[in-house]
This record gives C-alpha cells, sequence and structure tokens, in this order.
C-alpha cells in the first residue's frame, strides 16, 4: 500500500474552511477542520503556494490559544494603577476610554494622546489606529513608531523608489531560481520557520546559501558558508565583501554602466574596507571573507534577504543600503532569482498610512517624523498624557528601570491582548483582543508581497473583539463615526466593506477587493500587489511550463526590464530612472565607524591590563519557541527550554563556575536580568546571547527581558542590537566573577 | 517500522538499496540537512493522540546534537522519533530511545510507545509528525517508497526537479 501525505483529519469533522494564519508574515494557508462550530483539528493547506501543507509550530498553537483559561476575555477598568482590575462590559469600557482621552486631551493638547504600533500588528489595528489618530487630530499614527530606515527618508527609497517597507523584488516562489542567496542578519528559522522553507529547496537544489549573523543560528547551521562576526559590526563585513568584489572585477559592469550612477562613489566609501582589517575588527577569518565574496562573486543571479520581522528594528539605513549595492554590483535586479528581498512588507506606505497622502500633519512638527517609545518616555517626561497600544510593547524596551518608571507616570494608558503580561499591568483599560481565527480581517503585512484574506471560524469567546472593531467602537463614543462609515445595522463594523474601502483608496492595491482575495472562493495564495489594475488579478505565466498558469496571482519579479514599477514613470521609479549608489552625500564612513564606542572598548580590553567593568557582549533575538506572548500557553517545553536560556560558551561557563541551567546573573549600569544558563558550543566566549519577546508575568519562561539592559536608541536610527554586561553566578562574588573573567578575556 | 537517518554528509543509499528489505516494511526517513528543530512534529504527536498541551502521552522528542568541543562544527538538528528498539524505553529523557538512559536517572513519567499513527496509515495517510513537518523534514513510506524519495533527493541537489515551483 502507498501512503499519501494528506493534509486531512481523522477526527469527525463536518466542514473544512480555508483561511489564512496570522501569527507571523509568512502567510501560510490553513485548513480548519470544523464540528458543531468548533474547530477539531488545523492543517496547513496544501493547495496553498506560501506554505504547500506545511504549518508551523507556531500557527498550531493558535489552536492552544483558543480555549486557554490564562485567555483575558473581558474588558477590564481601573482608575488606577494601585487599584484592582475591574470586569465591565465592552461597551462600558468603550465609554470609560472615551471620556478618559477626550479629558487628557482636553487638559494636555491633542497630541498628548499617542497610539503605539508595531509591524508586527494586525492591518486593522494599524489601520483603524491611523485612521483614528487622524480623525481626532493627534499627529502620534503608529506609523511614527515603526523603523525609520524602512520609511520614505530612508536610503533605500532614494536608491530603488520606493521605500524599505514595500521592497520585495521576487516573491519566495521564485527564491528557488537564484544561485547565492544572502541572509542577512536574520534567523528565519527561528522567526519565520515556513518563509525558510524556499530557501532550503534552493539549497537542496545546489543554490550557495550564505549567512551573516553575530550568533550561531539554526538558519546559518543550513549555510554553505555562515559568518559569525562580532555584533554589530554586520555591515562592516558586507563593505568589505563589496570591496573584494570590486577589487577583483567580480562585478556585472553592464548593468552598473546602464542601470546605476555614482558607482565610484561607493567604490571609494568601501576601498579601506581590506580583507585585514574588517576579518580583525569584525572577528572572522580572512580566508573566509574572501570565500563568501568569491561565493557571491562566482554566480549570478545574486539575492539579498533581510529585514523579518525580529531583526528589523535592529537594520541600520546604512545594513540596507549595502544590502541593495551587493545586488546592484551583481546586476540580479529584475531577473529571475536575484533582487533585495526585505521582509515583512506591506503595501500600505507607513508615513501615509491608511490612505491619506497628506503628510502635513507630521511636516508641520519640529519633533522627527519617527521615534522611538524609549525617546518619548525618557525625553519629553509627561508628554504622554495617554497610550493605546497592542501586544506587549513595554517589555521590549531600552533603559528597563527608567522607562517602566516613567510608564508609570503616564495617566492613561489602554491595552488590547490576550495575556495579562507585563503591558497590561502598567494599564487602566484592557481590552480582550480576537485571536486570527474568531474574525476576519486583511493579512496585509507579509513575506511573499502577497496580501490575503482570513476569515471567521469560530465565534470569539466572551467579550472579545477584532482590533478594528476596537477603533471603530471607540470613534462612536467619541462621536467620530462619520469617519468610520462602515457599521452595518446592528451597529456592528462590517470589516469586508471598511477593509474593500482601504484596499481600493490604496496606490498599489487598488485592483484588489475583499471578494477577490477570499480564500473559501478563490485559490489559495492570495494577490501580489502592486495589483493596479484588472490584469494583475490573474495568474502569472508558469515559469517552468509554457503556455500554463503558473499557482499565483500577481507577478513575481518586479523591476524588470523595460517595465516601471507603478509608482514610477522610469525603469526603476527613481527620478533618474537608475539606482543611486552614492547613499547620503556628505556622509563619510571612516574605520571608527566599525566599532561603536563601547565594543571598541573591549577590543582594546583583551589586550589591555585593565579590569574593565563589563567585558562580555549581550545580543538578543528570537527563538522559535520564545515569541512574544507565548509564554502564557506554551507549556510543554518546560522540559526542554524553560530552564536554558541565557547562552554562553562553555569556557566562559568555567570562568564564572557555572553549570547548565543554573541561574547566571547578567548585569550592567541599567540593571540585572537573571535566567537559567544554557551552556553552548554556539557562542563566541566574548558573547551571551538571551532571547527577547519575555516577561517577568509570564507563567512559564517568566524573566525580566535583557531589553531591559539595552541602551536608549537614538530617534531615526536603529535600535541596538548589543550592549556590554558582565555576568556571575547568582549569589556569588560578582567582583571575582569579573575579575577572574576579565583575565580570561585578556589572555584570549 | 524503521527510522533512517539521512544526510548529503553521509551514505544511506546502499541500505536503501540493498534488496534484503521486505520491500512493503514501513520506513520513517529523516532528512537531517532540513531539520530546524522548530518543534512541529512534537505538536503534531500532541495534538494526534491527545489534544491537551503537555500530555505524557505525547512523546517526541527534540534535541539540538552538537559535535564536541570544536565551536566552529556546525550544529546537527534532529527530530529523534522512537525507533522501536528491542528494549523499550523507559526514561523520560531526551534520549528516550537508547536503551539506557545516558544520565543515568530512571524518572516516574513512562512514555507511550510510538504507533505510527496507526489510524492515519490505516487509512492511507503518512503519521501526523510526516505529514505536519514544516521543513518536509520527515518522510514515510514502505522501502519502495522510500528508495524513490531518495531518488528524487538526489535529482533535486543536482537541480533537476522543482519543488517549490
Amino acid at each position: 500500500m502507498t501512503l499519501r501525505k494528506k493534509q486531512d483529519s481523522i477526527r469527525e469533522y463536518d466542514s473544512i474552511c480555508r483561511t489564512t494564519c496570522c501569527n507571523c508574515p509568512t502567510g501560510c494557508g490553513v485548513k480548519v477542520f470544523l464540528k458543531d462550530n468548533a474547530i477539531v483539528d488545523i492543517y496547513g493547506d496544501e493547495e496553498h503556494p506560501i506554505n504547500k501543507g506545511a504549518f508551523c509550530p507556531k500557527g498550531l498553537l493558535s489552536y492552544y490559544h483558543l480555549k486557554n483559561p490564562k485567555r483575558i476575555v473581558h474588558p477590564q477598568i481601573r482608575e488606577n494603577l494601585n487599584d484592582q482590575f475591574k470586569t465591565v462590559s465592552w461597551d462600558k469600557a468603550i465609554d470609560f476610554t472615551a471620556r478618559k482621552i477626550q479629558d487628557i486631551s482636553e487638559k494636555r493638547g491633542k497630541d498628548s494622546i499617542f497610539i503605539h504600533g508595531d509591524e508586527c500588528a494586525p492591518f486593522g489595528y494599524l489601520a483603524g489606529g491611523s485612521l483614528f489618530a487622524k480623525d481626532f487630530g493627534t499627529s502620534n499614527t503608529p506609523s511614527r513608531f515603526l523603523p525609520y530606515p524602512f520609511g520614505n527618508q530612508g536610503r533605500i527609497k532614494e536608491m530603488f523608489g520606493v521605500p524599505g517597507s514595500q521592497l520585495l523584488m521576487n516573491s519566495p516562489r521564485d527564491w528557488c531560481s537564484s544561485r547565492c542567496i544572502l541572509l542577512y542578519g536574520c534567523d528565519l528559522a527561528a522567526s519565520d520557520p515556513i518563509t525558510f522553507g524556499p530557501i532550503v529547496d534552493a539549497h537542496d537544489r545546489g543554490t550557495t546559501l550564505l549567512t551573516i549573523s553575530s550568533k550561531k543560528t539554526i538558519t546559518s547551521s543550513k549555510a554553505t558558508l555562515g559568518l559569525r562576526v562580532k555584533p554589530g559590526s554586520e555591515s562592516a563585513i558586507l563593505k568589505g565583501i563589496l570591496n573584494i568584489l570590486i577589487q577583483k572585477g567580480l562585478v556585472d559592469e553592464d548593468f552598473l554602466e546602464e542601470s546605476t550612477i555614482d558607482f565610484d562613489s561607493l567604490k571609494s566609501k568601501v576601498e579601506h574596507f581590506t580583507p585585514e582589517t574588517v576579518a580583525k575588527s569584525c572577528w572572522v577569518k580572512k580566508d573566509d571573507l574572501e570565500q563568501m565574496a568569491d561565493l557571491i562573486g562566482s554566480v549570478k543571479p545574486v539575492q539579498v534577504i533581510a529585514g523579518d520581522w525580529a531583526t528589523r528594528p535592529y537594520l541600520s539605513d546604512e545594513d540596507l543600503f549595502m544590502c541593495g549595492a551587493l545586488v546592484c554590483l551583481r546586476g540580479s535586479v529584475g531577473v529571475p532569482g536575484g533582487g533585495l528581498n526585505l521582509l515583512n512588507v506591506s503595501p500600505f506606505s507607513w508615513e501615509a498610512w491608511p490612505t491619506d497622502n497628506d503628510n502635513s500633519s507630521q511636516a508641520k512638527e519640529d519633533v522627527p517624523p519617527n521615534f522611538f517609545l524609549e525617546n518619548i518616555l525618557l525625553d519629553s517626561p509627561g508628554r504622554v498624557g495617554a497610550m493605546i497600544w497592542h501586544g506587549n510593547p513595554c517589555t521590549g524596551t531600552a533603559e528597563g528601570k527608567k522607562t517602566k518608571a516613567a510608564l508609570k507616570e503616564i495617566p492613561f494608558i489602554v491595552h488590547l491582548s490576550s495575556y495579562p503580561d507585563e503591558t497590561y499591568n502598567y494599564s487602566h483599560v484592557s481590552f480582550p483582543m480576537s485571536s486570527w481565527l474568531e474574525y476576519s480581517g486583511l493579512v496585509a503585512n507579509n513575506n511573499g508581497r502577497a496580501i490575503q484574506w482570513h476569515n471567521r471560524m469560530v465565534d470569539p469567546p466572551g467579550e472579545c473583539k477584532s482590533p478594528f472593531a476596537f477603533w471603530s467602537d471607540l470613534a462612536y463614543a467619541c462621536n467620530m463615526g462619520e469617519h468610520f462609515p462602515w457599521n452595518g445595522e446592528t451597529g456592528i463594523v462590517d470589516e469586508r466593506r471598511a477593509m474593500d474601502s482601504f484596499l481600493k483608496e490604496n496606490p498599489l492595491t487598488r485592483a484588489a477587493s475583499v471578494e477577490k482575495l477570499d480564500p473559501e472562493k478563490n485559490p489559495p495564495g492570495g494577490l501580489l500587489w502592486p495589483c493596479t489594475e484588472e490584469a494583475d488579478l490573474e495568474f502569472e505565466e508558469s515559469r517552468y511550463l509554457i503556455g500554463r498558469q503558473g499557482n499565483v496571482r500577481g507577478k513575481n519579479i518586479l523591476f524588470e526590464k523595460q517595465e516601471n514599477h507603478p509608482s514610477g514613470n522610469e525603469r526603476f521609479p527613481t527620478l533618474s530612472g537608475k539606482i543611486g549608489l552614492s547613499g547620503h552625500a556628505g556622509q563619510e564612513y571612516t574605520d571608527n565607524e566599525m566599532d561603536s564606542q563601547d565594543q571598541k572598548s573591549v577590543r582594546e580590553s583583551y589586550l589591555s591590563e585593565h579590569d574593565i567593568k563589563f567585558p562580555l557582549i549581550l545580543t538578543t533575538g528570537v527563538l522559535v519557541d520564545f515569541v512574544e506572548g507565548f509564554g502564557y500557553f506554551v507549556t510543554d517545553r518546560d522540559s526542554w527550554t524553560a530552564d536554558m536560556m541565557v547562552q554562553i560558551n562553555p569556557r566562559i561557563a568555567k570562568v564564572v563556575g557555572i553549570e547548565n541551567r543554573e541561574t547566571i546573573t547578567i548585569e550592567n549600569a541599567r540593571g540585572t536580568v537573571s535566567a537559567p544558563a544554557w551552556i553552548n558550543e554556539d557562542m563566541d566566549p566574548r558573547v551571551i546571547f538571551c532571547p527577547e519577546g519575555i516577561d517577568p508575568f509570564q507563567p512559564h519562561m517568566g524573566y525580566e527581558s535583557p531589553l531591559s539592559l539595552f541602551e536608549e536608541p537614538v530617534g531615526n536610527s536603529e535600535k541596538k542590537s548589543s550592549t556590554m554586561v558582565t555576568i556571575y553566578k547568582a549569589g556569588q562574588d560578582k567582583a571575582r566573577s569579573r575579575k577572574d573573567l576579565a583575565r580570561f578575556l585578556r589572555n584570549l | 517500522m524503521r527510522v533512517l537517518f539521512v544526510s548529503k554528509n553521509f551514505e544511506q543509499r546502499k541500505e536503501i538499496d540493498s534488496h534484503e528489505h521486505d520491500p512493503e516494511e514501513f520506513v520513517m526517513l529523516i532528512d537531517v540537512d532540513r531539520c530546524i528543530s522548530c518543534g512541529a512534529c512534537q505538536l503534531a504527536c500532541e495534538i494526534e493522540h491527545g489534544g491537551a498541551i503537555g500530555m505524557p502521552g505525547s512523546f517526541r522528542p527534540i534535541d539540538v546534537q552538537g559535535k564536541d568541543k570544536d565551536a566552529e562544527s556546525p550544529l546537527v538538528y534532529l527530530p529523534l522519533a522512537c525507533r522501536h528498539c528491542e528494549s523499550p524505553c523507559d526514561y523520560y529523557s531526551p534520549y528516550n530511545f537508547w536503551t539506557t538512559c545516558p544520565k543515568g536517572k530512571k524518572q516516574e513519567k513512562k512514555f507511550i510507545s510510538c504507533d505510527s499513527c496507526i489510524d492515519r496509515t490505516r487509512e492511507g495517510m503518512w503519521p501526523a509528525c510526516a505529514t505536519r513537518c514544516s521543513m518536509k523534514t520527515i518522510y514515510f513510506g514502505t522501502f519502495h517508497d522510500i528508495a524513490f524519495t531518495l531518488g528524487e533527493k538526489g535529482l533535486r541537489e543536482m537541480g533537476d526537479v522543482d519543488i517549490t515551483g
């Protein structure tokens, strides 16, 4: 008997419904098996072009989230933080919130109302929040919290004419055509496992897979060559590689001549990044660096993938520019298998979200267009009158002690979430949110440049509602109902109509509609944007079988020769029609830039006799089972990972006398974090790693987030990806431990 | 049922191709090169056999196996399947398929042996872990089918077969 891989349940069910997973930006198709309006089983949709039946554990866990006893299912309010929360009806909580924010805005001005946003928030939250902010009159919209280098002011916009938040040239269905894939600073196996699938498929077929990151990861373990570099020096590595490519003449002269300007400026910018200097200051072997450049230079097309949801805030303008330059040097733009592919892209321009292209309200402000939560809390105390946010942003703040003290000073905080997490504990109102299986909505942020639709499968428990319903209800309670004209006869917002109007008014999706996206009525996979005319809704021709249709609607490859991007009228939508390789004029790069100040001090300390205070570099990132909020319901991993968190090299562990799973304390001037140690060969002895996305209130993995030890980020830049710390075994003499560490590192 | 771990780095073809096996015997093929230790197989097992998270009946441990000492060597990630060895495992440990627990510690919890999802295989379907694997790491079938799959993988490495398009 031949068995088949079949995404089918053996449990009793009466219907199978199709929807789209919203747990991460991969956007997998899902088959939900229902019996008497309850979910009995979930499988990946084998007809979906992205996941082809695969489904990662994050998606599977949605099944457990629905009926989790720890989930908040009723709105709660309190007058101040010392009171206990009181359960109230949804309407009462909405009235309470509306009254409060109106009072505060009368006393402190409308700009004291902040609506927080991050790239992982559902579209309904970001769109509804932006619309509400605009109509309410506050300039502090969710888009201002999103990473600057990906927006309209970033260098990527200058190079390619579209902001980084929209730049995914070749969709994942095309990645198998690539001959060389460089994963820059992202650990896709941990953050978006299904997006990693096509990359491993390509690698299986002989595509060179390269990774550059500050830590050895599961992703880098699959690579042909993975460089583990000093945290924070990734862009210096790229410059070194560009320099080698230029010196060895491994560049596509024709492409540079035809499609770019200012190549000489780039050349002079990278020429002092010689293999020797880069290898030394980035902690890599010179041979490995040269080998990586040779691997990139020996094949074509080459593509660079960067900027997944987890690492995006840590990428600088410079990083993105260098990634773009690398793709251009290899002439891999607009060809199958090439492209600069930034993940988690959205067709909705951040600065103008959702539909209004008039930025005047922001332009008038004398504050920068983008900022970090920490900047608002620490640099201008008392500025925030009320804060509305989704998810658990408090736990990821740098300068933990100070920011959390500042949070307590905010007069009014509204929290939209599902679990009593750290942010909930700073809030005055908590609104329970529906899971993606419990409401219908648009999936706009995506790793595949697709827009999709997810359908309501089951009724939400208690009074849970969708984020967009929250904004609509709040607008009505603030007497601004005319701006949310999508309420049906029953007074409940019709999200289909609302999302339809957002799609129609958005320049890159005007041909799309919810009707055309619904996976119940259309082939799964959604639509690839830009979709500006009817023809874009058709299947693309198969790249393998001439005359046959492909498996997805829309265009797999953007920026093809002689073709315009819809937002411009040149081949590349830049003003000159060419890709600018100069970056911003007036910025010079020196060797010193390879080292941020405190990392430089470490480099010296390894040689000097001085005993320095914080000799180790702490880095952070996500692990697949440490993703935000999962600590509230992932309990099965107790025996495997719950007591293994802070990854340290065995040699360092020996120096500070720590065993696996013993509590280790990480300390610097900003505070301490204590968590179990995980002794791990992956780590460089000078670096330790602790996953982010954890908070002290979680029942599982409940520890302070390592981000609280980080330095406050500077507005209009990237978040710091590392910080200097010292470690010691909990309860032991830290002065001695520090001395031993210093002695060890000096001899390294 | 047999469990075979395959990788580009080690030769398994001979065992598969040899005619000593019953071609109809079930084999679980694990492509070590693709596993990312995500844990989908573990959850699949729980959903299939229990439905309640953390239920002791579930037992597909995933362990990260690093090569000793050499920090530069690549890590190997493995879904450790029950191998139905002759001395069934009594130990609750990541190494539950070993005859003796390497930590020498006997635990209270006992694990149910893998039944290769007999309810699914009777219906002609792969077991839950193989079906739900997020990276197409786990294959399931008879020796005959597996030999075919391995052949296809070999072709894929040469770039002849497209599996994403």
